[in-house]
């Protein structure tokens, strides 16, 4: 027979048990989650850096454009509307090339390998705030992982790989025990990882509602017909920076004439 | 700092700054904005399109009653002189007896008022000009409309503006036509094939006709329809452009032969102008010999 002593659980130990079991479903949810916001957010930043480089640079030429006619207007009839209407135009102008130049037009390209998606996931399981054992590990794993969405984001494999070796050999991540201490702990990682599958719904609907969702999401239908939608916008404000160019010519040497 | 919000912004470190800049997004909006505007200016196109097609069909059905009862009149014994006949299909001939083709104008219309630059809407909008439909016929107008779209880089309409200009001035009419042809538009490839076997508008050059006579060969064998047509005057200036070895015309003599198409169909004939096309090395034209 069986020498060993067959040990009953205590109710608090079978409630932990139960407990441990439902936080690692969620920890395995939350894991997955992150990942596809990080892959999301990734994502939309790349596709609005393209975007801003390609097609913003253009409305921000055809606006600059459209103020020198409107500036020329203004300095042939010198009404106070036309003066207004000319400020006006180029304060656009000045705003398209701030958004097309600024810092969201340097996004690079996105397209993580398999093996820096698996190195993120795996950070993202073994780091996640949400799934500290106290305070004081909870804040190194904050800084830890604000560190490995940036090195995900720019595709850096070993910044993961480093961030992974720097939290198993960090002394915070040793737990202190005991059931009743555990079954508290555990609760409470329970009701952190619950609000946080809340906010990365929450992050995820608003993200997709964003107009560079849209557009993406149409770009990429658009795709599956066989058309590039960013390269017939581009032609199409091509064509339109070539006649505002056209017609602020005629008018600057109308001008000229008299 | 709570540990909450010091969460926050360690997760929020990535959220692209951008997204949530005023500038950028309303870049995004604009350009979403520009492609609803195009897409309801395609949609004014395609339904104007679709009135052009229904007026044309309802004209013809037109055309077959009016003939149909002229016929019954004519079987009662009735006897027409060709004065009569004409004032009878003047009476109940009816050309789009639906206005359908003016509904297409107010279409057309419509979208060019959205998207001024919609080289589909010129195009079509020419040809309403041209033909007369829906407005009064306009040639100038057609014309003006035409070459909005043909700047554009629109194949149909540079090959309609060089339609229009062949009446006038070759040069442009060849010009506008090489520009649809470098796009692969096939009429306009025949049209400037025919320009370089005559000499009208380019200077008489039997390798260029060849060459883009050959493209509209490789274009037409799906395509039964095209191929009567355009084989009519071609042997005689082919003959000797082959003698003078111009691959395409030596590949197109073979096409000749082996397709038959005004004369009578010789693989002996087809296989020996492959074979001295595919001795110049013509890809196509080893294929073929295989085939043969």
């Amino acid at each position: 027979m069986n020498s060993e002593i067959v040990r009953h659980l205590s109710p608090e130990e079978q409630e932990l048990a139960r407990k441990r079991q439902e936080l690692a479903i969620l920890q395995a949810e939350l894991t997955d989650r992150e990942l596809s916001l990080a892959n999301l957010r990734a994502e939309l930043a790349a596709f609005e850096g393209h975007y801003l480089r390609e097609v913003g640079v253009l409305y921000a030429e055809l606006d600059d454009w459209n103020a020198k006619i409107a500036e020329l207007a203004a300095e042939a009839d010198g009404s106070e509307e036309a003066k207004s209407a000319a400020a006006e135009a180029r304060g656009q102008a000045e705003e398209s090339y701030a958004a097309a130049h600024g810092e969201a037009a340097k996004a690079a390209d996105f397209s993580p390998s398999p093996e820096l998606k698996k190195l993120f996931r795996e950070v993202v399981r073994q780091i996640h705030p949400d799934n500290a054992a106290d305070e004081a590990d909870r804040k190194v794993r904050n800084r830890l992982m604000a560190e490995a969405n940036l090195a995900y984001r720019r595709g850096d494999a070993d910044a993961l790989r480093r961030i992974l070796e720097e939290y198993k050999s960090s002394p915070e991540s040793v737990k202190g025990e005991g059931v009743g201490a555990d079954l508290v702990r555990v609760l409470r990682q329970i009701d952190r990882i619950v609000k946080r599958l809340a906010q990365i719904e929450f992050e995820v609907m608003e993200l997709t509602s964003s107009e560079i969702a849209k557009l993406m999401a149409t770009a990429e239908t658009a795709k599956t017909k066989g058309r590039n939608l960013l390269a017939e916008m581009k032609k199409d404000i091509l064509h339109r920076i070539d006649l505002a160019r056209k017609e602020f010519e005629e008018h600057s040497s109308e001008t000229r004439q008299k | 700092m709570s540990a909450g919000e010091e969460k926050q912004i360690a997760l929020a470190t990535v959220l692209s700054s951008a997204l949530t800049k005023a500038g950028a997004k309303s870049l995004a909006a604009r350009g979403r904005s520009d492609l609803q505007i195009r897409e309801d200016a395609d949609e004014w196109l395609e339904k104007g399109l679709d009135l052009w097609k229904q007026g044309n069909d309802e004209t013809q059905d037109s055309f077959e009653s009016t003939q149909l009862a002229l016929d019954k009149q004519i079987a009662t014994g009735k006897f027409f002189s060709s004065d009569e006949k004409l004032a009878f299909f003047d009476k109940h001939f009816l050309r789009d007896p639906n206005r359908r083709r003016e509904e297409a104008f107010v279409c057309f219309e419509c979208g060019i008022k959205l998207s001024p630059s919609h080289p589909g809407l010129q195009h079509s909008l020419g040809g309403a000009y041209y033909n007369g439909w829906g407005v009064p016929q306009d040639p100038v107008k057609a014309a003006t409309w035409f070459r909005k779209a043909a700047e554009q880089g629109h194949a149909e309409a540079q090959f309609d503006l060089g339609a229009i200009y062949a009446y006038t001035d070759d040069v442009q009419a060849a010009s506008w036509w090489r520009k649809a042809a470098e796009q692969g538009h096939v009429d306009s490839q025949r049209r400037l094939g025919d320009l370089y076997v005559c000499g009208v508008g380019v200077e008489r050059d039997y390798t260029q006709a060849a060459f883009w006579i050959r493209k509209v060969a490789e274009q037409a064998e799906d395509s039964e329809m095209r191929l009567s047509d355009i084989y009519s005057q071609l042997t005689s200036w082919l003959r000797v452009a082959a003698e003078q070895g111009v691959v395409d015309a030596l590949y197109l003599l073979g096409w000749l032969y082996h397709h038959g198409r005004h004369i009578p169909q010789d693989h002996e004939q087809a296989a020996k102008w492959y074979r001295m096309a595919a001795e110049q090395g013509d890809a196509d034209a080893k294929c073929k010999l295989r085939l043969l």
